[in-house]
């Protein structure tokens, strides 16, 4: 796999489902996309959804994504982007601990 | 203290008149005060009362309440509210002057004992002197940090400025410290800058900064909030987070709830970046030691992460350095430990070893997947015998097939030294393919699942194990074509004519028009057909030609002029001369003379009839140029679509050849093409080489001219001519995108005989490498191998040739990316090295030293390991070359005593690492 391609969503993002939708769900998540993203208004973000959709729809592809989607050559900070790396909000608590030493 | 001792900690007056002044020496004030900054308070308070004692004067008096003042803090700070107000009462009875000296303790007590009424109380008189105003505000900016209790006071009225802007400090301080917040959150119109608590505003807005990652911004509100108020305490922990210098400029240790708030909020992120960064640079590079200090370094920047975080970057971590063959031992040893092998982690190491592409990997990736199987089952991502497990268990066995079977012994027997005797299953881990295949069909019976395990059971099993497996097919797919074509081949094989004649039927029912179901009728009527005119039933046969003649064209006439010549093979067969006549005419009139004697002879050939066509003879240097090749080319399209061999007679061959010489041949591209094909087949190398001088000087299909170049040139005298045609042909046909051709170009390459059966061919693979295809093909490359070859215009023969002006520049162009030099051997680092496999037939360089000057060792080298020769050819070849006699006739002889195996191209050397093979450890459990 090229580490330096761009990475191409996953669709169950790009659809905003949890893996392991069923068919319903995955048709009822496409038209919702479908609204958020008409063709003549979004036409990048429609092609997205629509691979995505086609990818799902078909239950054989489905289980391929499912079983081999994963990349082990995929960039290490890709594990936490957006996780855990955001200066993180602790309550008032841990701050007024601070103010309350003299 | 005792007399004794005061009398030895009192200094006796130093004069006289001191003394007599103020009652205190200087040193005995001086002590007291020393005391008191040493926050010794009880020592210093019993000498001031001693010195009170001895001398009631108001400087011993101002002593003594400073001592009673820094008492009552003490007492503040250990939080004994009740006794510091006890003594602060007693004080101030004892010394009314001193009261102004101690309200800011009374203040300090009321706020600590809750009473914050009672300090800010006198704020609610207008008249209050600004003296006292300002001695309570600097006391609630240093002191005070319960904004809700200061919001909430009732000694003020709500609306006092003081309570609203504590409350919506307080209410701001909520927000901002739980949650992204709004401009106007941190607006705080309510606190003026006057205000004793505008600190809070600037440490408010500092902290909203810090969260949007506005740095700058916040060390400037930073900067505006006074040293001595109670936001400012939170200085230290800023510069810690901002990873700024303090404002002191001198390092201050953190206290515990300092650290802690650095811990919950600091900005680790960049510093995990950083180290991941490392790590990847680290992997490039390829360096143990870097990897593993990389590794460690990450794993503690990643701390602050989620536990399932880590467990993912152990995981990655652990496949992509195992990927760069470090030493799992010591990965595990920096990451912090054995990465947790779940559903996910198995996959991933699955999939690692896919890519490093060598078979050992293959084989270790094969387990992995086992793993996976039986994990993701486990965590219930799938049911066993589920869509999933039938594509996964697919995958898994053409993973397999890649394997050689020694090597999967070795594994399955290393397997068995880990477990009990009684536990042991030697398929457990490693099931056949077969084995594989069968559950990926019963549980996605696909017809790729079908077909590969159809294709795995005809390589490596019984017929009667491809014809089960051809008949589930059919069961579990009732529409599929394939099956069907491949039961009817079997049938026929087994001479079962009948029942190969019912299965075209039903294939027949399901699709006439499949293009394939067409080829296998015709095929099978003709060879229907060819076996009864062999057996003299010439009635059955022209039943047969019947059914033939219904069998719908793709080209025109091409039925009828097959139809023609079988029927001519009947009526030899019969001694119907007339009726042979007769149907001579007929495909003289449909194919021209040429390709109608090519096609009854090879016709009459297949029959059995060849006595009828021993006398037939047509003098191909009469014929016209165009003509002929016309004719043959023809002739041989007829003869491939039927399935015939058409050859050419030896005769033809320099007609053909002085036709081809042509300055202007006649024959178009597709023509000539087909002529070189059959000089091949007729073992002509010459003749083929010469289409490909006039293809090439003809342009416009360069590609499939080299290639028929490449297979025509002696590997013995011209094999880097060989490897630059076929080089350059590859490269353009991808150019092209002709795929057709580049397949074929790669099947050659991998010794892939197109037509099996064949005896060896000048255009066979002759140790061509199959690396070829891995080739970077820059350009200029290109153009220098075309541009030569088109002015190489005469056949190389046998004897020592020159090497090509672009040898150099082919050499160069290796591929040199780590899989193709993995694959070489290559690697350098990590352990790979070529195993030789110790074939008896090894030979020395020097028994085949050529007198001539050069040594066709290396060549018979790799004829005798691929066609499986003894040394005695070999011998034999050697020394009909030196002999002197004819290469071709020479080969032909001795290699037409010999019947080969054609088909499976061979199989790759297996590699011994340095490493063990990665047999996972007893401890996994049911795996094995």
């Amino acid at each position: 796999m090229n580490q330096n391609a761009l990475p191409i969503p996953d669709p169950y993002d790009v659809l905003g489902l949890v893996p392991g939708a069923d068919d319903e769900q995955i048709r009822a998540a496409y038209l919702a996309k479908l609204k958020q993203f008409p063709p003549d208004r979004s036409p990048a973000e429609f092609e997205q959804v629509r691979d995505a959709y086609d990818l799902l729809r078909d239950r054989r592809r489905r289980a391929q994504h499912t079983l081999f989607s994963v990349n082990p050559e995929a960039p290490l900070e890709s594990l936490v982007d957006g996780k855990d790396n955001d200066r993180r909000f602790a309550g008032p608590g841990p701050w007024l601990a601070v103010l309350k030493e003299r | 203290m005792s007399r004794k001792q005061n009398r030895r900690n009192s200094p006796a007056p130093s004069t006289a008149a001191e003394a007599a002044d103020t009652g205190l020496l200087p040193q005995e004030i001086a002590r007291v005060r020393e005391q008191i900054a040493g926050r010794h308070s009880k020592t210093a308070l019993q000498l001031a009362k001693d010195l009170y004692k001895r001398s009631a004067t108001s400087d011993s008096e101002a002593l003594l309440t400073d001592a009673y003042k820094a008492r009552i803090n003490d007492l503040l700070k250990l939080g004994m509210t009740v006794e510091a107000k006890t003594l602060l009462g007693i004080v101030q009875e004892r010394f009314p002057s001193a009261l102004p000296r101690l309200t800011e303790l009374g203040r300090e007590i009321s706020a600590q004992d809750g009473k914050l009424e009672e300090v800010v109380a006198p704020l609610a008189d207008p008249e209050l002197p600004a003296g006292d105003r300002e001695l309570i505000e600097t006391f609630l900016r240093q002191r005070i940090h319960d904004l809700p209790a200061l919001a909430g006071v009732s000694s003020l009225p709500p609306e006092h400025s003081l309570r609203t802007a504590a409350s919506a400090l307080a209410a701001a301080f909520q927000a901002v410290t739980s949650g992204p917040v709004d401009d106007a959150v941190l607006a705080l119109p309510e606190v003026s800058r006057r205000s004793p608590l505008a600190p809070w505003k600037a440490l408010i807005r500092a902290i909203g900064c810090y969260y949007r990652r506005e740095d700058e911004e916040c060390h400037r509100w930073l900067q505006t909030i006074p040293i001595d108020s109670v936001p400012a305490r939170l200085l230290p922990a800023f510069s810690a987070m901002l990873r700024t210098k303090p404002v002191s400029g001198a390092e201050v240790k953190l206290s515990l709830a300092e650290e802690k708030l650095v811990g919950l909020t600091a900005d680790h992120g960049a510093a995990l970046r950083a180290a991941l960064t490392s790590l990847e640079d680290a992997l490039h590079e390829r360096k143990q030691k870097q990897v593993l200090d990389a590794a460690r370094k990450a794993m503690a920047a990643s701390q602050h992460c989620r536990p399932e975080v880590r467990d993912r970057l152990r995981q990655h971590i652990a496949v992509r350095a195992d990927a760069q063959q470090v030493s799992r031992l010591a990965v595990e040893s920096a990451i912090g430990g054995a990465p947790r092998e779940c559903a996910y982690y198995l996959r991933l190491q699955a999939m690692g070893l896919e890519e490093q592409g060598h078979v050992d990997a293959h084989a270790e990736a094969a387990l992995a997947w086992a793993g996976f199987r039986r994990e993701a089952i486990k965590e219930k991502w799938f049911a066993s015998g589920g869509l999933e497990d039938g594509i996964l268990s697919l995958h898994m066995g053409q993973l397999i097939e890649k394997v050689p079977e020694e090597l999967i012994d070795e594994i399955r027997a290393e397997m068995g030294n880990y477990r009990k005797p009684r536990d042991w299953d030697k398929n457990d881990g490693l099931p056949s393919p077969g084995a594989l295949y069968e559950r990926a069909c019963k549980a996605d019976p696909h017809p790729e699942a079908f077909q590969a395990w159809l294709s795995w059971a005809r390589k490596n099993e019984s017929g009667a194990l491809a014809d089960e497996v051809a008949e589930q097919w059919r069961k579990a797919r009732a529409t599929d074509i394939q099956p069907l074509l491949y039961l009817m081949e079997s049938a026929e094989k087994r001479a079962a004519f009948k029942k190969s004649l019912k299965y075209l039927e039903e294939a027949e029912n399901l699709d006439r028009l499949n293009p394939e179901v067409r080829r296998d009728k015709l095929r099978l009527l003709l060879s229907a057909a060819l076996r009864h005119m062999q057996q003299r039933k010439t009635h059955l046969a022209l039943k047969e030609i019947e059914q033939i003649e219904t069998i719908p064209e793709v080209r025109p006439g091409e039925i009828a002029s097959l139809a023609a010549a079988l029927r001519w093979s009947a009526a030899a067969a019969d001694r119907d001369k007339a009726a042979q006549d007769e149907q001579e005419a007929q495909l003289n009139r449909l194919m021209g003379s040429v390709a109608a004697h090519l096609l009854i002879v090879s016709v009459a050939g297949k029959a059995e009839m060849l006595f009828a066509v021993s006398s037939k003879v047509l003098k191909a240097a009469k014929i016209p140029a165009a003509e002929l090749l016309a004719g043959v080319a023809k002739a041989r399209a007829l003869g491939e679509w039927a399935s015939i061999p058409i050859e050419l007679p030896r005769e033809w061959i320099d007609p053909l050849m002085a036709s081809m010489e042509l300055p202007n041949c006649p024959a178009d591209a597709e023509q000539m093409l087909v002529v070189g094909e059959a000089a091949l087949d007729g073992y002509s190398a010459e003749l083929a080489y010469t289409v490909s001088v006039a293809g090439l000087a003809k342009g416009g299909a360069n590609a499939e001219f080299l290639f028929l170049r490449a297979r025509s040139l002696p590997s013995s005298s011209a094999s880097v001519r060989r490897e630059g045609c076929l080089t350059a042909s590859l490269e353009l046909a991808r150019r092209e995108r002709n795929t057709a051709l580049a397949g074929g170009i790669l099947d050659h390459l991998n010794g892939i005989n197109s037509s099996p059966g064949k005896r060896w061919r000048p255009g066979s693979n002759f140790g061509d490498d199959p690396e070829i295809a891995s080739r970077a093909v820059p350009p200029q490359l290109l153009g220098k191998i075309l541009e030569e070859e088109q002015t190489l215009k005469k056949f190389p023969g046998y004897g020592f040739n020159e090497e090509p002006k672009y040898a150099e520049d082919l050499n160069a162009s290796l591929c040199d990316c780590p899989k193709c030099r993995a694959r070489r051997g290559e690697t350098g680092t990590g352990g790979y090295e070529f195993v030789d496999d110790g074939d008896e037939d090894d030979f020395e360089d020097d028994d085949f030293a050529h007198p001539g000057g050069f040594a066709l060792s290396e060549l018979l080298k790799g004829l005798g390991k691929m066609m499986g020769l003894s040394a005695a050819k070999i011998k034999e070849l050697e020394k009909a070359r030196a002999n002197g006699e004819d290469p071709k006739t020479a080969m032909d002889r001795i290699l037409g005593e010999i019947s080969f195996e054609t088909g499976a191209p061979e199989t790759p050397k297996r590699r011994k690492t340095e490493k063990s093979a990665k047999v996972p450890p007893p401890e996994q459990g049911s795996l094995f």
